[in-house]
């Protein structure tokens, strides 16, 4: 009985990996975070970033998911570049039509590079790119207007500075989006994101760091390995049922190429 | 005897349903993959014309340009015409041209010409639209041609398995494609860098 308890904690072990490899060596980025509207790869955006668009993002998916052309996302994505990597190795459509963002092909995909600086992550290069359906609303052809406007590149701006601009591209964007999409005026203001960075600013919904407690249940000397086996198992079905679903959170859109990109 | 009649013409009935079923699905499989191949090239040809007219309106919104940057003048020029041609011929090889001269004409233009630091030359307000307009034209161009060489490879090594082999050469099917490939041999197509 013992045996067979452990041949069948051996396969769920293997048919987790085997899930985990096969899911993992068709994409050429990293699956979307359980966030999905702020992936800050480059850890370059606080708690508050994440608030305002993780909430923003989900309402105006919700709000509008049975209206014409319904169901928007944008997305907000940043990525470090490391070890020799320039802004050319990073496909926007790629990495939209992975993510699958905005259901009826109504996403747009707003992505950071930053590089490694003095004082972290500094911003070199902003790109947007809108879904094939996007392109038939008229704030489309102003999103390249939009990250111009904001003066994204000016010489020393802080981390903060940085921060605020992207959120402005990112409330004008959703702004348009309402207003040509949806009819619907949109009042916005970044009156208080000071208030908010100071106070959010290293809050976050989406840790996804292993937990101690599944460190600590490996170490312990009072299970056996069975047991550690068993929990393994479930942990790596469980982490890729988790993955299978953050990826569903995109609404199943795609983009042709549809965008502008800004350099510092 | 009767039965084993009844057998026989049983299987060559279901030989008979097998195949046409087969020839039914592989034609609408080849005409699918085909049309594929058709729209993305449709696609990659609507945008090489917005930014054949973007080319033309950034020639328009420069003064200058010609006395100055003669050779850059020549190639956008030249580029524009290789593009009427095509269009006028319906030649795909002659649109792949076209497209090539564009990219070069417009590499080339944003290489040599620096509005900000040369005197001689002056543009209008739409002369920054065209610019976007280029730099949007150009993205979409970009995934166009990656789509239609993906649809090619999907139409190409269709054709080349059996029995849509058959079919194809049977039912007058194009027996391939080309690729929208840039320079001869060229696997990769050249980007601008803006």
């Amino acid at each position: 009985m013992h045996r067979l308890k452990s041949l069948f904690f051996l396969a769920l072990i293997a048919a987790g990996i085997v899930w985990l490899v096969t899911s993992c060596d068709k994409d050429e980025y990293p699956r979307p975070t359980a966030a999905f509207y702020l992936n800050d790869y480059a850890d370059a955006l606080s708690g508050a970033a994440e608030l305002y668009i993780v909430s923003e993002g989900e309402d105006l998916y919700g709000d509008t998911l049975e209206e014409e052309d319904g169901g928007a996302q944008i997305v907000v994505a940043t990525f470090l570049l490391e070890d020799g990597e320039t802004a050319a190795d990073y496909d926007k459509t790629e990495l939209f039509r992975q993510w699958k963002i905005g259901a009826n092909d109504m996403g747009i995909l707003l992505l950071f590079l930053y590089e490694e600086g003095e004082f972290g992550p500094e911003l070199v290069e902003a790109q947007v790119e809108a879904g094939y359906h996007v392109r038939a609303y008229a704030f489309a052809y102003d999103l390249g207007d939009y990250i111009d406007d904001a003066t994204l590149f000016e010489e020393g701006l802080d981390a903060f500075e940085t921060e605020k601009r992207i959120m402005w591209i990112y409330f004008s964007i959703l702004e348009g989006v309402y207003r040509d999409v949806y009819d619907t005026e949109l009042i916005w203001t970044l009156d208080d994101y000071d208030v908010d960075y100071e106070v959010y600013y290293s809050d976050s919904m989406y840790d996804t760091d292993l937990p101690m407690d599944f460190i600590s249940y490996l170490l312990s000397p009072y299970l056996d390995w069975g047991s550690k086996l068993g929990y393994i198992a479930v942990s790596l079905l469980v982490f890729g049922l988790a993955g299978g679903f953050v990826r569903n959170l995109g609404g199943g859109g795609s983009s042709g190429g549809f965008g502008f990109r800004r350099r510092r | 005897m009767k039965r084993a009649l009844a057998i026989a013409l049983a299987c060559i009935g279901i030989f008979i349903v097998v195949t046409v079923v087969s020839v039914i699905t592989g034609y609408n499989s080849l005409v699918d993959t085909q049309y594929d191949v058709y729209e993305m090239e449709s696609d990659i040809e609507i945008e090489i014309a917005a930014r054949h007219v973007a080319l033309g309106g950034i020639i328009d919104a420069i003064t200058g340009l010609q006395e100055h940057y003669v050779e850059v003048y020549t190639r956008i020029t030249a580029a524009r015409g290789l593009y009427d041609d095509a269009v006028a011929s319906g030649d795909p090889g002659d649109m792949i041209a076209a497209d090539a001269a564009q990219v070069q004409a417009i590499s080339d233009f944003l290489a040599y010409v620096v509005i900000e630091d040369n005197l001689d030359l002056t543009v209008d307000a739409a002369y920054y639209d065209y610019i976007d307009a280029i730099q949007l034209a150009e993205g979409l161009i970009a995934v166009a041609r990656q789509d239609y060489n993906e649809a090619v490879t999907t139409y190409n090594t269709s054709v080349r398995k059996f029995p849509k082999i058959l079919y194809a050469s049977l039912l007058g099917f194009p027996t391939s494609f080309d690729y929208w490939r840039m320079g001869e041999g060229d696997e990769d197509i050249p980007t601008i860098n803006f």
